[in-house]
């Protein structure tokens, strides 16, 4: 293994080089046992940003919903 | 919320092949200083850190609903009343078609589909979701194999998507050069380490298999030169 700068966890070397990269990244999600479970939605955009590079590439329409809680 | 359309199974499904969406939250403070509608549960990344995501929102932390809250998103709300749900142009950011109060699943899917129908005529076919998600979750793959020190099954991952996407509109083939760029910027920082070794057989041995990993590459010639120093 090469030598790593200590203040930088494994795994994390190369995070904020390739940050725009991993933004819609799903691997390795997995949910913790005990907890609620997620309700039933549509697969969120995590920013408007994201969303805007996805729907470009894709080609799709961005759907935006918006809504209250009270 | 709105969950005749946001639960509903049909739109789930149909969402996931035919738009991006976007959530958009008023009064998400209140929510949280009421400590209201915010449960949380827990997520391991693929580097095993752990997230909270809302149950009402799955996928989504609480700071990502604020700032897609308090983002862009609001520019399409004509009117000020919710529930509001606009259709967005991702190209020109034009809203397409706006609906002020409820709409069905059904009617959302139509207007929908007659709004991706008129994109695609303008646009041309965009890239298939699932090929976009084994790009993001590839380069998540090199840079986890990366932190192990694993460059040759980096580089691995990296020709994998080169092939895959070979064919593919510019915007994911950049998202691939730029998992290279860093699969070899990282080969470089080894090689460096690498010349300064004492050890000639350990630097024998991890240059022949880094020469490998790096065919065709700048850094392969460096990579044969350190493998056959005596």
């Amino acid at each position: 293994m090469p030598p790593r700068p200590p203040q930088i966890p494994p795994g994390r070397a190369y995070y904020s080089r390739m940050r725009r990269i991993l933004a819609l990244a799903t691997l390795g999600l997995a949910a913790a046992a005990g907890d609620p479970k997620p309700e039933p939605a549509p697969r969120w955009a995590p920013s408007w940003d994201a969303a805007v590079e996805e729907a470009r590439a894709l080609n799709l329409p961005i759907v935006v919903h918006r809504h209250g809680f009270y | 919320m709105h969950r005749s359309v946001l639960q509903h199974k049909g739109y789930i499904d149909f969402a996931r092949r035919n738009t991006v969406e976007v959530i958009s939250m008023e009064e998400l403070d209140r929510a949280v200083e009421a400590g209201e509608y915010l449960e949380t549960y827990t997520v391991k990344d693929a580097y095993g850190d752990e997230v909270k995501h809302l149950v009402r929102f799955p996928g989504l932390t609480v700071d990502q609903l604020r700032d897609l809250s308090n983002g862009p998103a609001i520019e399409f709300m004509e009117g000020g009343r919710i529930p509001y749900t606009a259709i967005v142009d991702p190209h020109s950011g034009d809203q397409m078609e706006g609906v002020r109060g409820v709409v069905s699943a059904v009617d959302l899917m139509a207007l929908v589909r007659k709004h991706g129908k008129a994109l695609e005529t303008k646009y041309g076919k965009g890239i298939e979701r699932d090929l976009w998600d084994r790009v993001a979750d590839g380069a998540v793959q090199a840079d986890l194999n990366l932190g192990e020190g694993r460059i040759a099954e980096a580089m691995g991952v990296w020709r994998r998507l080169a092939e895959l996407t070979v064919r593919q509109p510019e915007v994911l083939q950049r998202k691939v050069e730029a998992v290279k760029e860093v699969v070899l910027a990282s080969a470089a920082e080894r090689l460096d380490a690498l010349e300064k070794e004492a050890d000639a057989a350990k630097v024998r041995k991890e240059c022949k298999e880094l020469a490998r990993a790096l065919r065709d590459t700048d850094l392969e010639a460096r990579a044969q030169e350190l493998a056959s120093r005596k």
